[in-house]
């Protein structure tokens, strides 16, 4: 018996990297899954992946900048599903670029759906995880949340925001004792298709950008030089994290801050 | 030589003669489908939408989820996403938008209500997804806008949310074939004569009554339906099928623009590599859908303030 039976996961941007990993891991412990993402076609194969081995998975448009669409969202999760009890808000991009190069309308943009879309998801789902009898937060920070990167002053504004937001929720839940725990993960360098485009326009990259052996291997390179394990981690990785949070395992925890990256952030 | 004549000497190339018959203008159109080359900055891919064959254009940098609804034109019995991309790319990369362009089954092989019934599937299944309607605009060329209006219609009857926006280019609105238009402009149409439309018609209906809404959009009760933006070229046998559709428009008092463009024929933005009026209407579309789309925006988030303020938790 998995150690997410009877619970009910949203996973926003789970259409691939991380989001993927963490709605797979999440089915095997026996968990239905709701997958949100503004590549629907993604979300419909990390579905299918959970359904092919036995598991139960929806997938959905979700723009996670947007309240319009965590309005529906929520009423869409109460309808079919009547309970949520965990919420993982992975869904994010990264625009790296020197402060003077960086516009305003990147910075907004990449605001809006790393910190922003935090903010409209938890606030949108908290109520029916408090009505669902409580259930446990999950927000993907970063190591770039905690520490500054040249050159990624808006990813690190927007993790390091997501990683308070997430402590003085986690406070206000304790207070009002309503079985939620909220707590960030932060992932080091994890060969996820958001880091392929690092150094391009910084939108998302496709999927199959993702399969680009050769971007691939220059990430699993630098990666690799960073971390003093001597590799980068894989969305596996983060997701048995995540599946940690998620669990009763993790009762006792709210607030903290799980970082998973190979040593980074001890030196 | 202007550059409608050239686009016009060019057709007689491509087409023939306008009474050129359908199956053997199927050929035709695959042709001019293969001769197109896809603009740099976007991805095609097939798609299906509840096991309707789609085809998905998504440009660089595309709105998160803003979708253009299309639907190719081609009389109902020719015609594919893939022939109208010149078109539908061009939509895409200027609305900033994801086009999905709907494969819908043709006629003769699938009569009406086929067209219908396969567009009306895709769209609801489309705001399954997850699409707020709101996002949404709707639209096509030819027999596509005709089926538009139809799609909307019906769509309307099951009661399914509608998007924010129509647009018709040249519409085929009337199965009839019977307006003026058809002798007044015979001598100037290059590409659509009463015959080759009556033939299609024909086609289509296999005996269905062309009076059916659904075949014939221009004499539905439009009441209902999203601000709607159509363009006939001055110079098209279809130019009174436009007029009777923005009359019906306005007689649901439905918000409604028509367009003519002077010395312009059938779909003439579909040359607007070679075309300057054609690129001015194509900008006028997008602009017009961008806006409404702005407006929905705007509209739900004071909706959704509204609510929050009644509620009493604002």
């Amino acid at each position: 018996m998995g150690r997410l039976e009877n619970k009910i996961a949203l996973v926003t941007g789970g259409g691939s990297g991380i989001g993927r990993g963490c709605a797979i891991a999440l089915a095997v412990e026996g968990a239905r899954i709701i997958v949100g993402d503004v590549d629907v076609k993604g979300a419909a194969e990390t579905c299918d992946a959970i359904i092919a081995n036995g598991g139960e998975a929806r997938p959905r448009l979700l723009d996670v900048s947007s309240e319009t669409y965590w309005r529906s969202f929520a009423e869409f999760v109460e309808h079919e599903f009547g309970a949520l009890h965990i919420l993982v808000n992975n869904a994010g991009i990264c625009i790296s670029r020197p402060l003077l190069e960086m516009s305003f309308e990147a910075w907004r943009r990449q605001m809006g759906i790393n910190l922003d879309g935090v903010f409209l998801g938890t606030k949108a789902m908290l109520p029916l995880m408090v009505k669902s009898g409580g259930g446990s937060v999950i927000n993907i920070s970063s190591v770039a949340g905690i520490k500054g990167i040249p050159g990624m002053s808006g990813y690190c504004a927007s993790k390091g925001g997501v990683r308070l937001f997430t402590k003085a929720v986690a406070l206000e839940c304790a207070r009002a004792k309503n079985n939620v725990r909220v707590n960030s993960i932060h992932p080091g360098a994890i060969e996820t298709p958001i880091w392929l485009k690092l150094g391009n326009d910084g939108e998302m990259p496709s999927l199959d950008a993702g399969r680009n052996s050769d971007a691939m291997e220059e990430v699993r390179h630098a990666g690799a030089r960073a971390t003093p394990l001597g590799h980068s981690g894989m969305p596996a990785d983060i997701a048995a994290g995540i599946v940690y949070l998620a669990s009763d395992d993790a009762r006792f925890v709210t607030g903290t801050e799980l970082i998973i990256d190979g040593g980074v952030m001890a030196g | 030589m202007r550059p409608i004549d050239q686009v016009r000497a060019l057709l007689k190339d491509l087409i023939g003669g306008p009474d050129t018959p359908f199956l053997a203008r199927r050929k035709q159109a695959e042709e001019f489908a293969a001769a197109f080359v896809k603009p740099t900055g976007i991805v095609i891919e097939a798609g299906r939408l509840d096991g309707i064959a789609v085809e998905w254009i998504v440009p660089d940098g595309a709105h998160a989820t803003r979708t253009f609804f299309h639907l190719h034109g081609g009389g109902y019995v020719l015609g594919t996403p893939a022939a109208s991309r010149a078109l539908t790319c061009a939509l895409a990369l200027r609305a900033r938008c994801r086009v999905v362009s709907v494969d819908y089954r043709l006629a003769p092989e699938h009569p009406f209500p086929a067209a219908v019934e396969d567009a009306v599937r895709a769209y609801r299944a489309l705001l399954a997804q997850g699409h707020e309607a709101g996002d949404l605009a709707i639209g096509g060329e030819s027999a596509g806008g005709g089926l538009a209006v139809a799609t909307l219609v019906e769509a309307r009857a099951q009661n399914l949310p509608m998007p924010s926006s129509l647009i018709a280019i040249s519409p085929w609105s009337d199965m009839q074939c019977e307006a003026g238009s058809f002798a007044i402009k015979a001598d100037v149409d290059p590409m659509l004569t009463r015959r080759s439309l009556k033939e299609m018609a024909d086609a289509y209906l296999s005996g269905a009554d062309p009076l059916d809404i659904r075949a014939s959009p221009a004499l539905a009760d439009l009441s209902g339906l999203p601000s709607m933006l159509i363009h006939a070229g001055s110079d098209e046998v279809l130019l009174d099928d436009a007029i009777a559709l923005i009359d019906a428009a306005s007689a649901a008092r439905v918000e409604a623009k028509l367009v003519i463009f002077a010395g312009m024929i059938h779909v003439w933005h579909m040359f607007h590599a070679m075309l300057p009026e054609a690129n001015e209407a194509i900008d006028a579309l997008c602009a017009f859908v961008t806006d409404r789309w702005d407006e929905s925006e705007v509209s739900r988030t004071s909706i959704v303030k509204q609510k929050r303020s009644s509620d009493g938790t604002s």
